[in-house]
């Protein structure tokens, strides 16, 4: 039996969610994982203009 | 429409959902509505280029927050009641042709750290009763999308199965004081033929009873619950598991191994379930290269099943294929 372990170092990386409100009523939500990113706040869900973010927080 | 129809004979309810006929089926990889969506493409449920997990309502639910009003009414025998519940969708990369198999130990990390936060947020709800993450895999199980996906269903009640494992356990803890799971990982480690792989938070074995040939339970080494129980070093192992168990599937037949993975965990109905053992759950349906294990008279009829092969043997098969795990190459040996 082949004994598996892992030998990462511990990484400080912190995870967000960003929830969207689709058209349809539904909630989309994203995971983002890393340093946050310099234009991060000039993303927008730019396929349909009636979706909406509505929270955005570190989890 | 849907509602759920309470069974008489056994005790447990079933749920309609007819709009599911109408789901995406097998669209070619153009098509994909779980990809990002693209410039000039359609839109796909992604309304953006990328994303690296992502989680949404299922368009087909089978439960819903807010429930359309039965079709049917019920009766003393037959009772009904709306379907509230939640079916969420986990995307676990944007790559279309990948699977949970091909990604990284980082990617599946972040995925039980993604399944964490959905346990604790769904199971804060004041209407579900139990949350269940799962992944159907491969055409062979009936998969419509083939893009990399799991799904989570949020229950109004605690589903049978589960029931009946809490039972289990619930009643081998007052006969012994001891946890049922602790002691099948004794006795599994201890005689050694049905262990697949170990680290130092989890153990992969074919159980003594299972009931497919390839059946592979995780244990985790510690007693807990649930997800949200599990320390960051434990997430890890979690992953590094499911990776170990995942690689050492598709090169069995050298190819995309298709299986049902399901978490089992405790309810969230406020109940107390300290006897129970958070363990994870894969039942492939191949017997062989290109065979089938069919559920068929004896196993859905009576509810027995009937395993064609002997877990010690299926176990070493897949002992012989575990290679240690690179945290953050696609595969278990590059």
């Amino acid at each position: 039996m082949v004994v598996t372990k892992n030998s990462i170092t511990q990484m400080a990386e912190e995870m967000r969610r960003r929830t969207v409100a689709l058209s349809d009523g539904r909630y989309l939500i994203f995971y983002e994982f890393g340093p946050i990113a310099a234009n991060e706040g000039e993303r927008e869900t730019e396929k349909t203009g009636s979706n909406t973010v509505i929270e955005e927080e570190s989890v | 429409m849907s509602e759920l129809r309470w069974n008489p004979l056994l005790g447990e309810w079933v749920a309609t959902a007819t709009q599911r006929q109408d789901r995406t089926f097998l669209p070619p990889e153009d098509y994909c509505p779980l990809c990002p969506s693209k410039d000039g493409g359609f839109p796909t449920e992604v309304p953006e280029s990328s994303y690296d997990i992502a989680v949404f309502e299922n368009r087909f639910p089978s439960l819903r927050e807010n429930p359309e009003t039965p079709t049917v009414k019920g009766s003393d025998l037959y009772p009904v009641r709306p379907s509230r519940g939640i079916c969420e969708v986990v995307l676990y990369s944007p790559n279309h042709n990948s699977t949970l198999a091909h990604e990284t130990v980082e990617q599946i990390y972040k995925l039980v750290r993604v399944w964490t936060d959905r346990f604790r947020e769904l199971a804060s709800l004041e209407f579900i009763k139990y949350v269940f993450i799962f992944e159907n895999k491969g055409e062979a199980i009936g998969v419509t999308l083939h893009h990399p996906h799991g799904q989570i269903y949020a229950y109004p009640f605690v589903p049978p199965r589960i029931d009946a494992e809490l039972n289990q356990a619930a009643g081998y803890y007052e006969k012994n004081q001891r946890c049922l799971v602790c002691d099948i990982q004794d006795e599994e480690i201890n005689d050694g033929r049905r262990v697949i792989s170990e680290n130092e938070s989890f153990i992969a074995v074919i159980p003594f009873f299972a009931r497919w040939p390839y059946e592979t339970h995780l244990y985790s080494r510690r007693h807990f619950q649930a997800l949200t129980d599990m320390s960051e070093v434990e997430q890890r192992d979690l992953a590094s598991m499911l990776k170990t168990i995942l690689v050492a599937y598709d090169k069995l037949f050298s190819l995309s191994f298709p299986y049902m993975m399901v978490m089992h965990q405790r309810p969230c109905d406020g109940g107390s379930y300290d006897t129970y053992h958070f363990h994870i759950e894969f039942y492939p349906p191949l017997r062989a290269a290109g065979r089938l294990k069919y559920l068929a008279g004896s196993e859905t009829g009576a509810g027995m099943f009937i395993n064609d092969t002997l877990p010690e043997e299926k176990a070493r098969e897949l002992r012989e294929l575990v290679e240690p795990v690179n945290w953050l190459s696609g595969a278990a040996d590059d």
